[in-house]
């Protein structure tokens, strides 16, 4: 385990090298370059994509399926749909960019979204409502979601400022300070050492509500903890980061292939490689179209979606 | 003892899923629950495990109403044992066996606890799959897993719903005489069969549901629980049925 462990944290120490050196203009490791611009962006990813993937691998074990994940049950799309409508009503400058605590707007939009997904997503209080249910009403939620956002950012750009929510919402670490480094770093670590400390507890849940029940473990606060550690997850990394997509569902599941289902490994092998892989697709984000910034949810969903897809290819021929 | 009065069920409708039973199940026996398919025996044993709701009437537990004792609590008295399982994730036949232990440890196991699944497994005859992922396993080992994890929780009260299933015909055999000499040492044990041989064989009392209403409740060998099971399943019994020499091992 100690190896794993080493591994994937040696990927990630790379990794960050890597993207801390390499820029639009090649290698340059000009230090005030590094620490005012390059570092605090990588900072911000690294926490982003780690928040994103602990979230994931709550999210599979809240919903007993290793295909959920926040992109997949409408709760991302939650959190971007309560930032476009913040966007919207700061009537004066319609900015994402300057808006005030956008955490607070987008953990509650996660939250919204992730109590209808709980409610009508085949998640009955008697357990295991199975994949058809989670897909599809996951797609029914998202579609809505999208619905929304697309209505608030079509409104915005009518008054000629929806780039900003437009490249927010695609997923960008674009010009990142060190506050938001600060903001995501603090609250991921925190939120993440809780959830690590429940992870037993949730061990025991993947035999469905009543098998959890009778052994003891009060279900219900156990899933209202669940819901609000996911929700500030999405909405904190989706407030300084925008979207990104399938990292919540490649990332534990990837780590799960390598450690086994036991949150207590999960959790911290998933944050690294979700931190590897989102600081990776920046990189590349920031290196490919050069001078020009790609989104970096664009990138991780063109990495995601096929493998998602080849999980339910497997799945069906397993 | 457990002693149920006036159970109902219902979806707070109009439909009630089991109505008006009442049932002792006194110490130290083997209690088995019959009836047709859809007669509502596993409603009735999740109500008596505080799993249903929208419950009407009350069960008291050695004297004690069960709505006044918290999770923990009745998780001590009384071990659940579904007829069905489904592992999403491949924990492994230790993990699920230790679970049966949460009450006792609550996420941080001792030797103890260690020591009582190794034997829970034994038991069964798990030791050489303990480190196997319950997703790689048969439906009767899976099943004999969660026995498992029933027998490791060492409750006063052990409630099962269809033990039997999935597992061949000697593995069910030895399964109920193991039940059985549990209840000898003091346990008690209520259980739903679909076997009503099996349950003849080995109950000390029988309840016998049909239509969600209790058709029958006693000792196993009054006569007229065959009369009662006869007319419930609508068949006529013979007395070949219920012979304990038939399942010799």
């Amino acid at each position: 385990m100690s190896r794993v462990f080493f591994l994937a944290t040696f990927i990630l120490l790379f990794v960050t090298a890597l993207a801390a050196l390499w820029g639009a203009s090649g290698f340059n490791p000009g230090a005030d370059i590094l620490w005012t611009v390059r570092l605090p962006r990588v900072v911000t990813a690294l926490f982003s994509g780690a928040a994103v993937a602990v979230a994931g691998a709550l999210s599979q074990s809240l919903f007993r399926n290793a295909l959920a994940s926040p992109s997949i049950t409408g709760t991302e799309s939650g959190a971007a749909f309560a930032l476009a409508l913040a966007t919207l009503m700061t009537a004066s400058t319609n900015d994402t960019t300057t808006l005030q605590h956008p955490y607070i707007y987008t953990s509650i939009g996660a939250a919204a979204a992730m109590m209808i997904a709980i409610t009508f997503m085949g998640f009955s209080i008697n357990g295991y409502g199975g994949l058809g249910h989670l897909l599809l009403g996951g797609f029914a939620m998202n579609a809505l979601l999208a619905a929304g956002t697309a209505l608030c950012v079509g409104i915005l750009m009518e008054r000629g400022n929806g780039m900003s929510l437009y490249h927010w919402l695609m997923g960008s670490f674009s010009a990142r300070t060190w506050s938001h480094a600060a903001v995501i770093g603090s609250g991921s670590v925190l939120i993440g050492l809780i959830a690590w400390f429940q992870a037993p507890t949730l061990d025991a849940l993947s035999m469905g509500d009543d098998g959890a029940k009778s052994i003891g473990i009060r279900v219900q606060r156990v899933r209202v903890t669940q819901v609000i550690l996911i929700s500030l997850l999405v909405g904190l990394s989706l407030s300084v980061g925008g979207a990104l997509p399938f990292i919540g569902l490649i990332a534990p599941h990837f780590a799960r292939l390598v450690v086994g289902p036991h949150l207590r490994l999960l959790i911290p092998i998933s944050a690294l490689f979700g931190a590897s892989l989102t600081v990776f697709a920046d990189m590349i984000a920031r290196v490919a179209r050069a001078p020009i910034d790609m989104d970096v949810g664009i990138l991780t969903t063109i990495i995601g979606a096929p493998y998602f897809l080849w999980l339910l290819w497997r799945k069906e021929n397993a | 003892m457990i002693d149920a009065r006036h159970l109902s069920v219902s979806n707070r409708k109009t439909t009630y899923f089991i109505q008006d039973i009442s049932a002792q199940f006194s110490k130290g026996q083997c209690h088995i629950i019959v009836g047709p398919n859809g007669s509502g025996k596993t409603t009735f044993l999740k109500a008596l495990c505080q799993l249903q709701h929208h419950v009407e009437g009350a069960i008291d537990i050695d004297g004690q109403s069960a709505r006044d004792l918290n999770e923990l609590a009745l998780a001590r008295k009384i071990s659940w044992t579904e007829s069905e399982h489904h592992s999403p994730f491949a924990y492994t036949v230790k993990d699920i066996i230790l679970w049966g232990r949460w009450p006792h440890h609550q996420g941080h196991p001792s030797q103890i606890d260690n020591d009582v699944v190794r034997q829970a497994a034994e038991t069964m005859g798990l030791t050489d799959k303990l480190h196997r992922a319950v997703t790689t396993l048969s439906l009767g080992e899976r099943k004999k897993t969660y026995l498992a994890k029933s027998i490791a929780s060492d409750t006063p009260y052990m409630i099962l719903d269809e033990p039997c299933g999935s597992l061949d015909i000697k593995a069910s055999v030895e399964l109920m005489q193991q039940l059985r000499q549990a209840a000898k040492s003091g346990k008690t044990i209520i259980m739903s069969l679909h076997d009503i041989d099996l349950a003849l064989c080995f109950a000390d009392t029988m309840t016998i549901l049909k239509n969600g209403r209790l058709a029958w409740h006693g000792p196993n060998e009054d006569k007229n629980c065959r009369i009662a099971l006869s007319h419930a399943f609508d068949m006529r019994l013979n007395e070949t049925w219920g012979n304990p020499n038939k399942y010799q091992i």
